[in-house]
């Protein structure tokens, strides 16, 4: 493992990510809308067939480099290697909570971001963006959080569908449902977690 | 010493059929008031002889002081047309421990004066039963010494009662609309669509004893416009989970008590679930305090409030700081390859006192607001960081003993 000094440097992200949005707009992905799937089984003839487009900020996953993206947001706080992977954090908005950068063979294969509070991105819009998510399930985040799945255009999101507030924002490399709950989302919990 | 033997023996008959069918009478709550006369016969078991003397003791479910005694005056015709009258007054204080069972202890004095009869010496127990609404039955035993016209002796009542019946009477008073109007919260108590209903009377009442053991410091930092009852949780999904407890919906600051609630689950001493009810109840409330911004607004996302990180600063232990500074406390990060989530590194002399506290912060806060209040100890033992976090900054300085303000 690595480590490197602590850079109280956070991820600006609520600005780019709304400069996504507008982008998204003008290339018309908004177009991608994605029907929901069955929850009980993810078909893995879905494979992803979305081009990459850019994440946040510039970020490109599958182009954008490790050293890219310490040019950008310096140092991380932390950089751990395991497997094949290596994962940058950066401080979010939010003591306790970080946002990472995933890394394979020096390129960028995943982000993580915590978004703001107060972000002003309400889920509904993104929702109108996206489209219907390929498929929805819980969160681990905070009671009646949701995770919504668009793993053909690459992206998650949690997000509170009460409050209309989404939390983080994900991208990843285009892939099937199937494959992402085999990888990404392996951890998703399926059923509610929370009791009270 | 001579035995206070009046010579009426038609009386024992009539003594021993009354203790024989002996009736209950009826539990009266005193109006405005969280009392419970208890009322019944007591009878000497030892002469063979004795009167049935009615006794009736107040007290209050909460413990604390009991206060009662024997006020009877018989008069009876001797064959040879002689009167002898019996003027007994008896004056009983005592304590109660509380709850739905237990013992009360405590002291009698008096008088038992008797005209037409030339000595009265006694010395011995006397026995009996009270009765509390046909729900529940005490035995009392007393041993009394009588000189003269003056008795004094000592008492225990052995109070055994259902629990769910002995505390349904107490909260008659408590209204959906005192709720209101001493708290401003309103209660919905009418059914409506997605499975709300009414709260019982019962339910009230604990609603009760949870908001009036809450000091202002804490009252005055939530933002609740109603509490709703409802069969159970309709999750975001739009699925039913009958296993969920509660709810706080921060968009119209609601909290929802789930019928799963009334479930016995978390703590030892709590045979009717009435505890698990209560302190769900001030777990959602909790809730409500980890959101609020100001007052007319609440976070969008609660991990920004200052109360909720500085409880994550204060309960993050020093000493699990092993791998990186990152490493500490309660985080959020993506685990490599495998989702995001919570992980709290902490130690085993400080952690959250439930395992759905270990859920995330937010709720580990809850949790441990919860046992504050309902299990001290508990939390105390688990983590004495939270308890003093808790104590200073949530509740000023207030303190609780099984639900009770000290």
């Amino acid at each position: 493992m690595k480590m490197a000094p602590a850079n109280r440097r956070t991820l600006g992200i609520t600005m780019a990510f709304l400069a996504i949005f507008a982008s998204m707009l003008a290339c018309g992905s908004s177009d991608n809308n994605l029907n929901s799937s069955n929850n009980d089984s993810y078909d893995d003839t879905e494979a992803g067939n979305e081009a990459s487009a850019e994440c946040i900020d510039g970020l490109i996953i599958g182009e954008t480099t490790r050293d890219e993206i310490i040019e950008q947001y310096g140092d991380p706080l932390n950089a751990g290697e395991e497997d094949a992977y290596e994962t940058m954090l950066y401080y979010s908005d939010f003591p306790g909570q970080y946002s990472s950068v995933i890394v394979e063979d020096e390129v960028v294969i995943m982000a993580n971001f915590i978004l703001e509070d107060g972000n002003d991105l309400g889920l509904s819009y993104v929702l109108s963006m996206f489209g219907d998510p390929q498929e929805t399930t819980f969160s681990n985040y905070l009671q009646g959080s949701l995770t919504y799945l668009y793993p053909n255009q690459g992206k998650a999101l949690v997000a509170s569908p009460e409050t209309d507030v989404v939390f983080i924002y994900q991208c990843f490399e285009p892939m099937s449902l199937k494959r992402y709950m085999d990888t990404w989302g392996r951890n998703l919990p399926t059923d509610n977690l929370y009791q009270k | 010493m001579m035995k206070f033997k009046p010579k009426f023996q038609f009386l024992v008959i009539f003594s021993i059929l009354i203790t024989l069918c002996f009736s209950s009478t009826n539990l009266v709550l005193a109006q405005g008031s969280q009392s419970i006369t208890a009322t019944g016969q007591i009878w000497r078991p030892d002469a063979s002889d004795f009167y049935n003397l009615p006794f009736t003791l107040a007290f209050s479910p909460a413990g604390g002081d009991v206060n009662g005694g024997v006020n009877w005056y018989q008069e009876f015709t001797e064959a040879d047309g002689s009167i002898i009258s019996i003027n007994t007054n008896w004056v009983f204080t005592g304590t109660f421990a509380g709850g739905d069972g237990g013992t009360v202890t405590g002291t009698m004095s008096g008088t038992a004066e008797i005209k037409g009869y030339p000595t009265f010496y006694y010395s011995g127990p006397w026995r009996g039963n009270l009765y509390a609404n046909g729900i529940g039955e005490g035995v009392y035993d007393a041993t009394v010494q009588a000189a003269g016209e003056s008795s004094s002796g000592q008492f225990t009542w052995e109070v055994s009662y259902p629990a769910d019946a002995f505390s349904a009477g107490l909260n008659q008073n408590i209204s959906a609309e005192y709720i209101t109007a001493t708290y401003g919260i309103t209660v919905a108590n009418e059914a409506a669509p997605g499975g709300k209903k009414p709260w019982t009377d019962h339910e009230l009442g604990l609603l009760n004893d949870v908001l009036k053991e809450l000091p202002a410091a804490f009252l005055n930092n939530i933002s609740i416009t109603s509490i709703v009852r409802a069969v159970e949780y309709i999750d975001t999904a739009g699925q039913p989970d009958p296993t969920t407890f509660g709810v706080f919906r921060p968009k119209s600051n609601t909290i929802e008590i789930f019928d799963f609630a009334t479930t016995a689950f978390t703590f030892q001493d709590d045979p009717n679930g009435d505890k698990e009810f209560k302190a769900t109840i001030l777990h959602e409330l909790t809730h409500s305090l980890q959101y609020k911004k100001d007052e007319y607004s609440n976070f969008d996302n609660p991990y920004k409030s200052p109360l909720l990180q500085s409880y994550m600063d204060a309960t993050t232990p020093l000493t699990a700081v092993d791998t990186g500074i990152w490493e500490s406390g309660w985080t959020y990060f993506e685990k490599r390859g495998e989702g995001g989530g919570w992980k709290s590194f902490e130690d085993e002399a400080n952690q959250s006192p439930t395992d759905y506290g270990r859920t995330d912060p937010l709720e580990d806060m809850s949790e441990s607001v919860m046992m504050y209040v309902y299990d001290p100890q508990r939390l105390r033992d688990n983590s004495p960081l939270r308890y003093n976090f808790i104590k200073d900054q949530i509740f000023g300085g207030a303190e609780y003993e099984n639900g009770t303000r000290k």
